[in-house]
């Protein structure tokens, strides 16, 4: 069924990229994107350290994926369908617990931060549908003040005063920000689920294809905004897509995932231009 | 000089008194290939479903203008002319595969009960039809999949049972509806590479429709890009590609990331106009970066820019600039 499979056999055994056995890349600093260093280092915003997860008594579905992502610095995540990328997400922000392994946030390890605990909100989420993942009973206005109500000892009006500028920084303003999720655009539903992950104030920002339901035309806007914030306000990124240009253009690291396992990973222009492993090639082969 | 399949000129449709697509002129000659490229909302697939007949579906109608297909005058389908060419002439591949199967039908029954209803000179024993088609289609072991559930399918397996189901009637003209977008990009390779195979090998006139260049530069000779209800730009794929001439079709392929890029990309302000923010001129004036207030005032007309490249611009010929190649073309 996978046609990437004969190819896989042919790989020797000890050609096959295992993480944690990765040369140490070389360091980048935070402005040129990315570099690896250990959990320990409280400038790096999230680490995964040899992350295993599997649900329930099923196989792995996530096998000892490390990564890195400093502050301001981003990170890709390629793979098919079912190569868990998005069971990695889970893992990232807190709403699944590694079955080993760990994932550290700012420093702090992720399985001693208690569900409500503030800590919870350094890691925030955008997601794939920008439809679905909001309120539709919520104005885009509301959904955002309600971030900074619950999350800050904000009033309501101060909330709502907030929650306006923070609309204005991702480009939403006038008669749009009253609207409910069905009168905006896919484009502008996308701002909002962006400024709502921003009103937590996070460290990271983990976005699910942040554009893949989205316009070409629109799509620029909305990667332009990621790539802004990561600049300015030192954000840093997880990018899982299966879009590989999206990848290159908001990232410098990105690892290739293949049936849970890190498969290659690196420089993203150099990994998309120079893969080495079969399976990146061939999923760069198919791109159009 | 080949012979002409398929002809639309100014055609419009509307659905509830509602002009959705506007001044359509296309052709496609026997076994060509054409892209309809087009941003959601632009009219590409009520262009589509009217061409396969399948438009009272959606309440709309073809409302000026005229289509026909090998000659035969499609414009106002009645139900008879429908059911005849459906299937035979002209066929469709929709985008959502698992939506567009009978969750409880083996695949065989899809396909034998399909090859029954359009061969109806007998002679054909359903059963070996439907084994070849799922073979033709670059499904392996074809037996099983005649077995199985479309639940049991992957999204890849399903969307060639869809092409295997689209090409029962032996039709000259495969209209192709985002057949990959649900996809991964490896699967969409594949599923591109039949639809290509086929119309070489039959001889069939392929309309390939989707939000996405790429999809369209792999595997279509001509282009039509699609705004608002309108075309826009049309023209030899490659050539559209590499020397875009309406202002839509550069921001489009601008706005497009590429790997190694560097600098910022260049989107396109705003959002797609719904029908209600129409105006009178060109629906891509409010966002289009060299609009002037004439612009506003008319529809353009499309006119010949070089070989074969039609568009739909007032000021095309005073932005002679010639635009950087984008869409790995």
């Amino acid at each position: 069924m996978n046609p990437f499979e004969p190819k896989f056999n042919d790989v020797p055994k000890d050609s096959v990229v295992v993480a944690g056995e990765y040369p140490p890349m070389k360091a980048l600093t935070p402005e040129e994107g990315n570099h690896i260093s250990d959990a320990t280092v409280p400038d790096n915003a999230i680490v995964a350290t040899d992350v295993t997860f599997a649900y329930g008594s099923g196989p792995a579905v996530v096998k000892n994926v490390s990564l890195t992502v400093p502050a301001g610095g981003a990170i890709g995540i390629v793979g098919e369908s079912g190569s868990g990328k998005t069971t990695l997400a889970g893992l990232l922000i807190g709403t699944l617990t590694p079955t080993t392994g760990t994932v550290t946030v700012q420093g702090r390890p992720w399985n001693s931060v208690r569900p409500r605990d503030p800590m919870r909100r350094a890691v925030q989420m955008v997601f794939q549908n920008p439809y679905t993942a909001l309120n539709p009973r919520f104005t885009a206005l509301q959904t955002v003040a309600e971030v900074y109500q619950v999350c800050g000892s904000h009033n309501r009006a101060e909330a709502a005063d907030r929650a306006r500028d923070l609309l204005k920084l991702v480009g939403l303003s006038g008669s749009a920000v009253g609207k409910r999720p069905s009168g905006l655009s896919g484009g502008q539903c996308q701002r909002v689920g962006i400024a709502r992950a921003l009103a937590a104030n996070p460290a990271v920002i983990v976005a699910d294809e942040p554009t893949s339901a989205l316009d070409v035309s629109v799509q620029a806007q909305i990667l332009n905004l990621l790539d802004d914030l990561r600049k300015e306000q030192g954000v840093a990124l997880v990018v899982i897509s299966h879009d590989l240009n999206v990848v290159s253009y908001l990232t410098k690291t990105a690892i290739v995932m293949e049936r849970g396992e890190v498969v290659e990973q690196g420089d993203t222009d150099e990994l998309l231009q120079a893969p080495t492993h079969p399976y990146t090639q061939a999923l760069i082969a198919s791109i159009l | 000089m080949t012979e002409t399949l398929l002809h639309a000129s100014n055609m419009a449709i509307e659905i509830d008194g509602r002009e959705l697509v506007s001044n359509i002129d296309l052709e496609v000659k026997k076994g060509a290939s054409l892209g309809i490229v087009g941003e959601t909302g632009s009219g590409k697939s009520l262009t589509c479903r009217a061409i396969a007949g399948v438009l009272a579906s959606t309440g709309g109608r073809i409302s000026r203008g005229t289509l026909t297909i090998s000659g035969e005058d499609i414009t106002v389908p009645s139900a008879h002319a429908t059911s005849k060419l459906y299937g035979r002439m002209v066929s469709l591949v929709p985008q959502n595969s698992l939506s567009a199967l009978n969750p409880l039908m083996r695949i065989g029954t899809h396909l034998t009960e399909t090859i029954k209803e359009l061969e109806t000179e007998g002679g054909i024993d359903p059963q070996h039809r439907a084994v070849e088609l799922l073979g033709r289609v670059g499904l392996r072991d074809p037996e099983t999949v005649m077995r199985q559930y479309p639940h049991q399918l992957s999204g890849g397996m399903r969307q060639r049972v869809m092409i295997a189901l689209a090409i029962a009637g032996r039709p000259e003209l495969l209209i192709a509806d985002e057949p990959t977008t649900a996809l991964d990009v490896s699967v969409q390779k594949e599923i591109l590479d039949v639809l290509r195979r086929l119309s070489d090998e039959e001889n069939m006139a392929l309309i390939l429709v989707s939000h996405d260049l790429g999809v369209v530069t792999a595997a279509t000779r001509s282009v039509a890009v699609m705004y608002a209800g309108m075309i826009v730009e049309q023209g030899p794929t490659e050539t559209v590609l590499q020397n875009p001439r309406h202002p839509y079709t550069q921001a489009l392929l601008q706005a497009r990331p590429t790997i190694g890029q560097t600098g910022r990309l260049i989107g396109i302000p705003g959002a797609p106009a719904s029908p209600e923010d129409w105006g009178t001129g060109c629906r891509f004036a409010p966002r289009c970066p060299h609009a002037q207030p004439e612009c506003e005032a008319a529809i353009p007309t499309p006119e010949p820019v070089g070989n074969q490249q039609i568009a739909a611009c007032r000021r095309v010929h005073d932005l002679m600039v010639t635009h950087p190649a984008g869409a790995g073309a």
